[in-house]
């Protein structure tokens, strides 16, 4: 592929939302479901041909603009993307989630019950999507920030207008303050970070110039930087201990919303860690390895913990999607905790690349279905054990998918969360047993908790008064042959992982290879 | 032909003036005739943008007026130059929202004008004397300015209260002045400058002690003007007292000079007793960002944005503080003049947003008014955004500029500094509570009951005077956070 393909490619990709944002937020009308419905078409394989481009490369792609001198202090600026194989999958993640969550949800926003402007959805969607792809194309630090803060403002905006009350009546607004803020107290670190791997060498190193630009400074700078970055991605996640805008901002976004929070917004955290932090600060990484595992174990046990208390379907799922991340966070530290040691492993970083895509291909998929089990006539209703039951027999072909997306997001082997899950606890084994073990048992739980939940769904009895007077319909044509396009990658990168796993560990070494060996 | 006497000619010529126009045409009842207004208006803008623009023009750094009662320095001229601007953005807002409140517009100017002159005075002055006089040119006309609407009885109680502090402010600063002649027996800056170095060259300690307690006098002095923590707690009664049109001139131009004063004395006169000041400003920055954050939270202050900006004011005081701990002034002038650019903008895009007969008070009242008037509410979102210093804003670079000084290889930082830095940072989260609490009452949709209230009656025709200065605002505050500086102070 020429560079000047493979500019353009990334150039297309990360401008093409931004362009879907402005064309949606231009039109007069209403109603905007199908055009950017064909947007998202369009984008999956704009931005899957671009993904593939940079999984089949030998080398990373790039697209470099002219410098600036910018900031007071005159520092050297040149916006650049870049994108490797690694930084493929968040981009494949960010083709793929959108088309399914707005095919399954197209009915569900354009009868937005208070009438409210459905438009602005679709604009808030696309920047959302604008800014998670900046967060994972560009390789300027600066712009990473300005992405990074934008895909905030836009879920903001999200959640803002068209976020309901939660079903304990609690208002929208808390909530979603309660997420900004923590959001926030990890971001101004990280610019604080930013700032001073700017101020270092009076340039943007870039993502990929931060581990040189970080070596001039002296190590206690070193590690607030790192601190500082770290907090970011924490809160991100989120981590243990960083999870407390969870729950409620699942539970008073808006459907659509929810689904691409927890399948592609929470995936920036782990791009931080993946490719900036393991890159930049190996080191560090490895001198507090400890304590991170400890806190991704707990994450990992508690998510599935909690999950066995839920009653409905949503609250399980944000949980399980902090089980899970937690995984995905323990092989990235595992095989940090590795490095420069006999046992060095890049396996943890594979399987949390593997998890960062499976993850969202399931989570999409199963906040997708989850709004659309019920008519949004009832709010932003979940079902919970009872009113699964009822639904069962008038939505056969619904429940059919969720049986499967259950399986899959319970990592059953032959599954896409299977390979990418055993690489991260085997990864996590080689440093300590324990920690593969607190973090499978959550995994164990979680899975049982899900299981009870289809065992109620299936042969539970449906409760008399329990069962909602109007049902949605069951999925459309169109709708099932999504629904099984989407288990057939499941499938395929469940048997095959390799197609995905061989570039990643190219990459990796890559990235890796100086100072990997002692 | 002297410089010094030509940039401040048009605030003269244009103060005569309009004391001429006011005795030949006086107001009745606030109200004046069309043409009347419109040649007090144009004088006001053609003095303060004609002397802004002679400043920068044909002031030269380095130069000195009058044997040295005057000298121009780089930091001095920019600071005179960004307050003289800001005021001309003031006043460019301030005639629609003056005809409102009923105030004299002719006096009002007047008083504007004669504050002008202050602000072009304090950073250029070059001695002791000079600079007192220039301190309380800019005091007097600011505690006028506040209780300007003096049929407001909150008004008279902001001017009463500004004025009784400030004196008290004034007699601390008089007294540093004592202490530094005491100390010194020099009155120019250069002259004390040496001395104090020799000094401590020396170890001559008991001037040494009379130095220090000048600084002590000093720097009480300008924090309690600045309204740094925890000199602070006076300023959101006199915000939230005072009108928009003299809230803006008090709270952006006299802001950034006496903020600047702070500069030109520590790095000057004071430069070698950094060792003495260095701890008393860290103290002083922690408070304000720890205090000023947090107060702003406090329902009192939330019912009022006027509260809210008075605090707000206080944080950016911290912040502006931290900056005089860095190498370089670029950093230190270019968030002064994005945070005054800033405050020109909101109070303006506030003045816009008003009803026929009320300002904006609280929160509430600017429930739904991104439907009405979408493009004010977008500038003073962007506004806002540029306060709590998200990026693409003028706010941003400042903030990032002080962070990223503050970092730089070879800065060897005073101890504590980054510690401070970093906190008054991570406490902007925060202030995102409160510019944020703004955003949503814009923008997002209101309770069911807040929107029965508003009433279309009240409506006011577009105050296209302000909402023009907070679209400009806007748009230099995002043009400079694309730039991620201010041109021509760095």
């Amino acid at each position: 592929m020429t560079p000047a393909l493979s500019s353009s490619l990334l150039v297309l990709s990360l401008a093409f939302p931004l362009l879907a944002a402005v064309v949606l937020a231009a039109r007069r009308t209403g109603n905007s479901g199908s055009l950017s419905l064909a947007f998202a078409w369009v984008y999956a394989a704009l931005a899957s041909v671009t993904a593939t481009a940079a999984l089949t490369a030998p080398q990373a792609l790039s697209a470099v603009g002219s410098t600036f001198r910018i900031g007071v202090s005159r520092f050297e600026f040149a916006p650049a993307l870049t994108l490797d194989a690694r930084g493929a999958l968040f981009l494949l993640v960010l083709a793929l989630c959108p088309p399914i969550v707005l095919t399954l949800l197209r009915g569900v926003r354009s009868s937005d019950a208070a009438g409210r402007d459905a438009r602005s959805q679709d604009v808030a969607a696309w920047a959302l999507i604008f800014g998670l792809a900046g967060v994972f194309l560009v390789d300027s630090l600066l712009l990473f920030y300005l992405f990074w803060e934008a895909a905030l403002v836009a879920v903001y905006f999200w959640i803002g207008l068209h976020g309901r009350r939660n079903r304990f009546g609690g208002p929208v607004y808390p909530a979603l303050l309660r997420f900004v803020l923590f959001t926030l107290a990890g971001s101004l670190p990280m610019l604080a970070s930013i700032a001073a791997a700017c101020a270092a060498n009076f340039r943007d190193p870039g993502l990929s110039g931060l581990p040189a630009a970080l070596a001039h400074l002296p190590e206690s700078t070193r590690t607030w930087v790192f601190f500082g970055f770290l907090l970011g991605f924490a809160v991100k996640l989120p981590l243990f201990g960083f999870h407390g805008w969870l729950r409620d901002t699942y539970n008073v976004a808006p459907p659509a919303c929810r689904a691409l929070l927890s399948a592609a917004m929470s995936k920036m955290g782990a791009f931080g860690l993946l490719l900036v932090l393991a890159p930049a600060f190996p080191d560090e990484l490895a001198r507090f390895a400890p304590a991170l595992l400890i806190l991704a174990a707990l994450g990992a046990l508690y998510g599935g913990l909690l999950m066995l208390a839920q009653d409905r379907l949503i609250d399980m799922l944000a949980y399980a999607s902090l089980s899970h991340l937690s995984i995905l966070a323990l092989g990235i530290f595992s095989s940090a905790a590795t490095l420069g040691t006999v046992s060095s492993t890049t396996a943890g970083f594979s399987g949390a690349a593997l998890l960062v895509f499976s993850h969202a291909l399931v989570m999409a998929f199963l906040f997708a279905l989850d709004a659309r089990a019920l008519p949004q006539t009832s709010g932003f209703a979940s079902p919970d054990r009872g009113v699964l039951a009822g639904l069962r027999a008038r939505q056969p072909r619904l429940y059919a998918f969720l049986l499967l997306a259950v399986f899959a997001s319970a990592s059953l082997p032959g599954l896409n969360n299977f390979p990418g899950e055993v690489l991260t606890l085997f990864a996590a084994y080689t440093v300590s047993p324990w920690f593969a073990l607190v973090a499978g048992l959550g995994a164990l739980v979680g899975a049982a908790a899900l299981v009870r939940l289809l065992h109620d769904a299936w042969l539970g009895k449906p409760e008399a008064d329990a069962s909602p007077a109007v049902v949605s319909p069951d999925l459309s044509r169109r709708e099932t042959m999504l629904a099984t396009a989407v288990s057939a990658l499941w499938l395929v990168f469940g048997l095959y992982p390799m197609l995905l796993l061989r570039p990643l560990e190219r990459a990796f070494a890559l990235v890796h290879a100086a100072g990997w060996l002692p | 032909m002297n410089t010094y006497i030509l940039s401040q000619l048009p605030l003269l010529v244009g103060f005569a003036a309009l004391l001429i126009l006011a005795a030949v045409k006086p107001s009745r009842d606030g109200v004046v005739s069309p043409v009347t207004e419109a040649v007090s208006q144009l004088i006001t803008l053609f003095a303060l943008g004609l002397s802004a623009l002679l400043v920068f023009r044909f002031l030269a750094p380095g130069e000195q007026f009058f044997g040295g009662a005057i000298g121009v320095t780089v930091i001095g001229r920019a600071l005179a130059g960004t307050a003289l601007t800001l005021a001309f953005l003031a006043m460019l807002a301030s005639p629609l929202y003056l005809a409102k409140i009923r105030v004299r517009p002719t006096d009002f100017r007047m008083v504007a004008l004669a504050q002008a002159f202050g602000l072009f005075h304090l950073p250029l002055a070059g001695d002791l004397a000079t600079l007192f006089i220039a301190f309380e040119l800019v005091s007097v006309p600011s505690y006028v300015l506040a209780g300007f609407n003096f049929r407001d009885g909150r008004a008279n109680e902001a001017g009463m209260k500004y004025l009784l502090l400030g004196a008290l402010a004034s007699v601390l600063f008089l007294s540093g002045i004592a202490f530094l002649y005491g100390a010194t027996g020099e009155v120019s800056f250069t002259a004390i400058q040496q001395k104090l170095g020799g000094y401590s060259l020396v170890g001559a300690e008991a001037e040494l002690l009379l130095a220090k307690t000048a600084l002590a006098f000093f720097v009480a002095a300008l924090l309690f003007k600045a309204a740094a923590a925890p000199f602070h707690l006076w300023l959101p009664d006199v915000y939230q007292g005072t009108n928009l049109a003299s809230l803006s001139l008090i709270a952006a131009p006299a802001k950034v000079a006496l903020l600047g004063l702070l500069a030109l004395l520590l790095w000057g006169p004071f430069a070698y007793l950094n060792e003495t000041w260095k701890p008393l400003l860290l103290i002083a920055a922690l408070l304000s960002a720890v205090l000023g954050n947090f107060q702003a939270l406090s329902r009192g202050a939330q019912a009022s944005v006027k509260r809210v900006l008075a605090f707000s004011s206080t944080v950016n005081a911290g912040f502006i503080i931290l900056a005089l701990f860095l190498s370089s002034a670029a950093a230190f002038l270019t968030y002064l003049a994005a945070y005054g650019l800033t405050v020109v903008g909101v109070v303006a895009a506030f003045a816009a947003l008003g009803s026929r007969t009320a300002d904006i008070e609280g929160p509430d009242d600017l429930q739904g008014l991104g439907r009405r008037h979408p493009w004010i509410a977008g500038a003073l979102t962007v506004l806002l955004f540029s306060l709590a210093g998200i990026p693409l804003t003028a706010g941003f670079a400042a903030k990032f500029a002080v962070v990223a000084d503050a970092f730089t290889p070879g800065y060897a930082p005073h101890p504590g500094f980054l510690a401070v830095l970093i906190t008054s940072v991570v406490l902007g989260l925060v202030s995102f509570v409160f510019y944020f609490r703004m955003v949503k009452a814009l923008w997002l949709p209101a309770s069911a009951e807040a929107a029965a209230e508003q009433s279309a009656e009240d409506e006011r025709g577009t105050d296209v005077n302000a909402a023009f200065v907070a679209l400009a605002c806007a748009l230099l505050v995002l043009v400079f956070g694309v730039l991620m500086r201010v041109p021509g102070l760095s």
